[in-house]
């Protein structure tokens, strides 16, 4: 696009200058229209994308809801019971040494070592604690 | 500058495609992190379980070795009970 012609159009009079600039005009509307076209066809494969995506998690979110709801269950029922069981081995063990080597393999895993001698209403955490160390690896998506 | 009725639908189009867009990429960020967040809950508590598999599985040992953990054991249902004891009075 000639700058000189659009900065100046009083010099532009003449009929070839006009339909130049129309030309340029038109031109100019198509490249855009060009480039909007690009981005709706971004657009809407992104958002395809995401649609496909957010369906593949709403079927796997109903597969987990029920799975986790049943874990929170067991997990609320078992803990007390846990807890309990290991409060009885970490009394035990005061009494038996040679039982120290056996659950020392389990209690001292954890960061909080208070816990092994805590009383069973505060072991909660402790149950819960040396889960990461336990082998079992999180199943990949 | 005259607008033409193929800018028009063109513009529409896109901001339709955008609003949609957005809203699936929000589900699709919500939907996400939930399934993050059941994944994990249950990872936790299959660790949990390793974990206690394991402490039991040693504990049963070494009651072939220390019978006195028996009590201990048999008060959590973890051993059953021998046929001529006394059942634990609690």
């Amino acid at each position: 696009m000639s700058e000189q012609n659009i900065s100046n159009p009083s010099a532009t009079s003449g009929t070839s200058e006009l339909s130049e600039l129309k030309a340029q005009c038109a031109e100019l509307q198509r490249q855009t229209n060009s480039q909007r076209i690009a981005l709706l066809v971004v657009a809407v494969c992104l958002a395809g994308f995401f649609a496909l995506e957010g369906r593949r998690n709403g079927q796997a979110l109903q597969q987990l809801r029920p799975q986790a709801a049943q874990v929170a269950e067991a997990s609320k029922a078992q803990d007390p019971i846990a807890n309990k069981f290991l409060a009885q081995l970490v009394d035990y063990a005061k009494g038996h040494q040679d039982f120290v080597p056996v659950l020392s393999k389990y209690i001292q895993r954890q960061p909080g070592a208070p816990a092994a001698t805590a009383a069973p209403a505060t072991a909660a955490p402790a149950a819960a604690k040396p889960a990461p160390a336990a082998p079992a690896a999180p199943p990949k998506r | 500058m005259k607008t033409n009725g193929t800018s028009t639908i063109i513009n529409w189009a896109l901001a339709v495609a955008v609003v949609a867009l957005a809203i699936f990429a929000v589900q699709y960020f919500f939907k996400t992190r939930e399934v993050r967040n059941l994944q994990s809950k249950i990872v936790e508590y299959q660790n949990k379980q390793q974990f206690l598999n394991n402490l039991i599985a040693e504990c049963v040992e070494y009651s072939k070795r220390n019978p006195a953990i028996d009590p201990i054991l048999e008060a959590n249902n973890i051993k059953p009970k021998a046929a001529g004891t006394k059942p634990a009075t609690k």
